[in-house]
């Protein structure tokens, strides 16, 4: 998770803990898990965030999303269920929520229900976080820009979960 | 009967400038409105805001305050409020509502949420909520003690509509017209573009998007 020498040592484990936000569609059928990265915001080289796409009929399905500050993410996932999601995520900083700067998520997707042909958009911020909190508890962190893992596994959910290459024009599948 | 409040947030309003840039000769209306995510499904959304006779080349200007108004009648017509707060609200009914408010701790609202408490003995209340001076949400017949819940999200529902007004219940076939949601999260203002249309074989669905977006 982290090129942080001080993490390869087991030291400041704490610091891996991520901050997580839901968006919900179609009466919570439709899920989106927003994972901001805490170590991003340390120089990591992990996305700033990940999306989650699921679907509530089909729990076993997960579709990873990278998203990105400084261009958007597209990706579309059909489910077994039936329910299909497209569109584009981007991550946009320090933008003030209730006087709070915040990381946030913007979306720009269009969604089916089973058995519906016409698509549901959303469009405009998806969720928020507190840029503070992503930034306390991490000031102390080293920067290593150039010493980024060679694979790209994600520790987040206990099980390794592989994304394939670092193509951000790609959706990611579990 | 009173109503009294404790809140907490920041009230700003958001401008909006609705332009129809699509190809409907029809003059549809249009409807905007939110929808109560707590809500069953007896509970239709209400069109708290209809532009009406959208021709092409239209503009519309209006304000999406965070603040609301919340106003309960009683089965007898009798009425409390408004009481305003914005962000997250909890409101009490009683006879005396500063009485009512501290027998029930002034408790906070959940984040998101706003509820009003029937503090009243014996008496059901319809809880209102308006924006801007217009209907935004109703629940009614919330019995003594029980509280009506209302959780909105920071996004606005926009569709063309036929027959609809302010402050009226969305039928099914109005709301199963409307497919656009578009967030209201961070914003300081934009422009709600409507594009598409047309009366002819090339005609495409009517499509609404955020643009000229200012961030707060």
């Amino acid at each position: 998770m982290s090129s942080d020498p001080q993490i390869s040592r087991g030291k400041g484990l704490p610091l891996l803990r991520n901050i997580t936000r839901f968006w919900t569609a179609n009466d919570g059928c439709l899920v989106f898990e927003i994972i901001f990265d805490r170590a991003w915001r340390a120089g990591d080289l992990d996305p700033p965030a990940v999306a989650i796409v699921r679907c509530a009929s089909s729990l076993d399905e997960r579709h990873e999303v990278a998203i990105y500050e400084d261009r958007p993410s597209w990706f579309a996932v059909d489910f077994s269920s039936g329910y299909h999601v497209h569109g584009t995520l981007r991550q946009i900083g320090d933008i003030r929520i209730d006087g709070t700067p915040c990381l946030t998520i913007f979306a720009d997707i269009y969604y089916r229900q089973p058995g519906q042909e016409h698509l549901f958009h959303f469009d405009g911020g998806m969720v928020a976080c507190p840029s503070v909190a992503l930034t306390e508890q991490s000031e102390d962190r080293v920067r290593f820009p150039t010493s980024g893992r060679s694979d790209r596994t994600d520790m987040r959910h206990g099980d390794p979960v592989v994304i394939a290459g670092t193509n951000v024009n790609q959706s990611y599948t579990a | 009967m009173g109503v009294c409040g404790s809140m907490r947030g920041s009230a700003v309003a958001i401008e909006l400038n609705f332009i129809n840039n699509s190809n409907d000769m029809n003059k549809s209306a249009i409807v905007l409105f939110q929808k109560n995510l707590a809500s069953v499904a007896d509970d239709a959304p209400i069109a708290w805001k209809v532009i009406p006779d959208s021709a092409p080349g239209l503009t519309h200007r209006f304000v999406f305050p965070t603040t609301i108004d919340v106003v309960a009648t009683d089965a007898e017509g009798a009425i409390a409020g408004p009481v305003s707060g914005w962000g997250s609200h909890y409101f009490v009914v009683g006879p005396q509502s500063a009485e009512s408010a501290a027998a029930f701790g002034a408790a906070e609202a959940a984040a998101g949420e706003v509820q009003v408490r029937n503090a009243l003995p014996g008496t059901s209340i319809t809880a209102n909520i308006f924006r801007d001076g217009r209907l935004l949400a109703v629940k009614a017949a919330v019995p003594p003690q029980q509280m009506a819940v209302f959780q909105l999200k920071p996004s606005l529902w926009v569709g063309a509509a036929a027959a609809v007004s302010e402050g009226q219940a969305l039928d099914p076939e109005t709301l199963s017209n409307v497919k656009t949601e578009l967030s209201l999260l961070g914003l300081a203002s934009a422009d709600i573009v409507m594009s598409g249309g047309g009366g002819d074989v090339l005609a495409t669905p009517f499509r609404f998007s955020l643009q000229n977006v200012v961030m707060a």
